[in-house]
């Protein structure tokens, strides 16, 4: 066994996994003492996602040396998705037979469910993270975000989102008409702003939407950091690890 | 459960009311409906057809011909459908090519449709269940749809059948009709061992089986026609299916298996037109570097106006839906394009304009499928950049393409939307 690790809540395993599919169908995780990550961007190179889960999520961790294994993501959580609260995730990997095994404890009624998942081919190469400068920053209720999103979504392909020192904004234009969503400081919906100037970019709608609906399910708190014209940094804080995901905007 | 998840699987494919509009034939005689439509009335089906020895010919009430194979499944009814059999009672000497679109793009419009009319529809209302219920009539028929040659068929029906036409949204078209009572099989069918050994397979799921003769070298229109007679897939899935859902259902489902393929390929490095005409259809396909993108642009050209653009596009992460505005059209023209970007092991951003010009008499999806094949077959264009490319589709396109464009999503994602590539 090179790693074997068990994290106490396999629902909420799950439900990042489900997070990671949202750009991804398949990715490389390496493993190594320290925890797993991954990086990876969806085939179009559109989108970004940054994944890890430190040791100090686990209940019990244990690597021998550091190892890189390609999976379908979404293969994984068909297996897992099912997961009860109360389940327990148990993660192996054996090198020789190139197979990752999954059990999903429940200690309360004493039963075990164990699956296992063949590895793939590992075929692109390590995807770099581009090394991006932010000229704003907002920490946003991940509810009220989503909201905003699927609004604008309702009238374009497209929306503009917008940091000002005083609010976020989350406006998009289409053929029959258009939305704007303001989301101001002092409320439940903005928690905190960093914002000089305003700035502002727009971006895909199918990837704001499927990126934000995966986040939601695994944090209450969005921040998002962005620059005029630029790819746009959206964070999901992940008790003991990280879950973000970059994308690149539209030019108008 | 099963049974109902295997139903709604294929109303996806079924004709209404998803989508949203049906072009009619602009005709003074029968009004562009069908079912005014009359051989016997139609000045210019009287000018293709000889109407006196096709009356002479359906005369009997026993019919007695060689079916290309062909047979047809309704949907109207659902699920109680008529089923039967097309056979030749005139121009026997074609039967050949009486059911194959692959070779249908080369012929004119009229020997095209006197071929086609000369095909009598003895059908009968059936459950779909029937095709697993020891139906003879449904039997005979799945005996028929497995033949790779021509069979002598016998229907006897209990009136005489009536001379029209029929027409479909996407199948082709056929002549008269009879309700028959019984339909026999007078020689026995050639039935390709493949074939044989995939319909007794009841372990198979119908997709899986589809992709399976695909790979073994039948024709998309071989694979709907036992799609329709329900000899495919698991014993839950085996039903008559409506031929217009089939068609749809082939063409989709290939379509899915090869771009899983070609979405792993390297994208295109040059910027290639293709274009084809025939049968007053015109079909232009663009395929530009990117990543898998697929758009149709569909226009209606009529004498005083033009109808369309009806657009419908699939574009990376955008949640898969029923192409509503193009129907059909959209996955015979999806197929050709996959194969073509297979073969050369590249994956691309397509938009395709289909044009229909006056003169056009529905005769199904097949011209898409098979005018893209050809498009692609010739040499293309090739350009540098997007913009000349873009320019040059315009050019070689009606001038309503220009403006169209604004509204495509494939264009306006290659031109705006940046990536993160370093």
């Amino acid at each position: 066994m090179i790693f074997s690790v068990k994290f106490p809540s396999a629902d909420y395993f799950a439900d990042l996994m489900k997070a990671v599919t949202a750009v991804v169908e398949e990715g490389t995780f390496v493993v190594d003492q320290e925890g797993m990550k991954l990086t990876a961007m969806d085939p179009a190179h559109i989108s970004l996602v940054n994944f890890e889960l430190t040791k100090a999520a686990a209940e019990e961790y244990s690597c021998e040396k550091q190892v890189e294994l390609t999976i379908n993501i979404n293969e994984l959580h068909k297996l897992i998705r099912k997961a009860k609260k109360n389940e327990i995730i148990t993660l192996e990997y054996d090198d020789e037979k190139k197979r990752l095994s999954v059990t999903l404890t429940n200690p309360a009624a004493s039963t075990e469910r164990r699956f296992t998942l063949n590895t793939l081919e590992t075929v692109t190469g390590k995807t770099p993270v581009p090394n991006l400068s932010f000229e704003a920053k907002a920490r946003v209720s991940a509810e009220a975000f989503r909201v905003a999103i699927e609004d604008a979504a309702t009238v374009s392909d497209y929306a503009k989102l917008t940091i000002a020192p005083d609010a976020v904004i989350i406006s998009s234009k289409g053929e029959m008409g258009s939305h704007s969503t303001k989301l101001a400081p002092g409320g439940t919906a903005v928690f905190e702003i960093e914002a000089q100037h305003e700035v502002s970019a727009s971006f895909s709608l199918n990837y704001l939407e499927k990126i934000i609906k995966a986040g939601k399910t695994v944090a209450e708190e969005s921040v998002i950091e962005l620059s005029s014209n630029r790819p746009v940094k959206l964070s999901f804080p992940v008790p003991s690890g990280k879950l973000e995901y970059l994308i690149a905007p539209r030019i108008e | 459960m099963l049974m109902r998840l295997a139903m709604r699987q294929l109303r996806l494919y079924s004709e209404q009311p998803r989508e949203k509009r049906r072009e009619k034939v602009e005709c003074n005689v029968c009004g562009g409906i069908p079912r005014f439509c009359s051989i016997n009335l139609c000045p210019f089906f009287r000018k293709l057809l000889n109407v006196e020895r096709l009356r002479e010919k359906i005369s009997r009430s026993s019919i007695y011909g060689p079916s290309p194979p062909s047979i047809l499944v309704g949907s109207y009814g659902y699920p109680r459908v008529r089923i039967g059999a097309l056979v030749a009672v005139d121009r026997e000497e074609e039967v050949k090519e009486a059911d194959n679109p692959r070779v249908w793009i080369t012929r004119d419009m009229e020997s095209l449709l006197a071929m086609r009319l000369s095909l009598l529809y003895g059908r009968e209302v059936k459950p779909v269940s029937a095709a697993r219920a020891g139906d003879k009539m449904a039997e005979n028929m799945q005996e028929l749809a497995m033949s790779s040659k021509p069979v002598y068929t016998e229907l006897e029906s209990d009136k005489r059948p009536l001379l029209r036409a029929g027409f479909l949204a996407r199948t082709a078209p056929f002549g008269p009709v009879a309700n028959v009572l019984q339909l026999k099989l007078t020689e026995n069918p050639a039935v390709p061992r493949k074939i044989d050994q995939i319909a007794g397979d009841y372990d198979l799921r119908a997709a899986d089986a589809v992709v399976e003769l695909y790979r073994s070298g039948f024709t998309e229109n071989e694979i709907t026609r036992l799609m329709s007679a329900g000899v495919l897939g698991s014993k839950i899935e085996r039903r008559l299916v409506p031929t217009e859902w089939s068609i749809t259902a082939v063409d989709d489902i290939l379509g899915k298996v090869l771009r899983n393929e070609v979405k792993r390929y390297p994208e295109m490095v040059r910027y290639q037109l293709h274009q084809a005409k025939a049968l007053y259809n015109r079909v232009t396909v663009a395929l530009i570097p990117g990543p898998w993108m697929f758009e149709v642009l569909e226009f209606w050209i009529r004498e005083d106006r033009v109808k369309g653009p009806y657009i419908d596009a699939e574009i990376p992460m955008k949640k898969e839906i029923y192409p509503e505005n193009v129907g059909g059209a959209y996955h015979a023209l999806r197929l050709p394009v996959l194969e073509y970007l297979r073969g050369v092991k590249r994956q691309a951003a397509v938009i395709t304009v289909i044009e229909i010009f006056p003169g056009w008499i529905p005769l199904g999806v097949w011209r898409f499928r098979e005018l893209a094949r050809r498009a692609l077959q010739q040499e293309p264009k090739v350009f540098n950049d997007l913009e000349q490319l873009v320019k040059n589709l315009v050019d070689s396109t009606g001038r309503y393409v220009e403006k169209a464009l604004r509204r495509s999503s494939v264009l306006s994602f290659l031109r705006k939307q940046s990536t993160l590539k370093i």
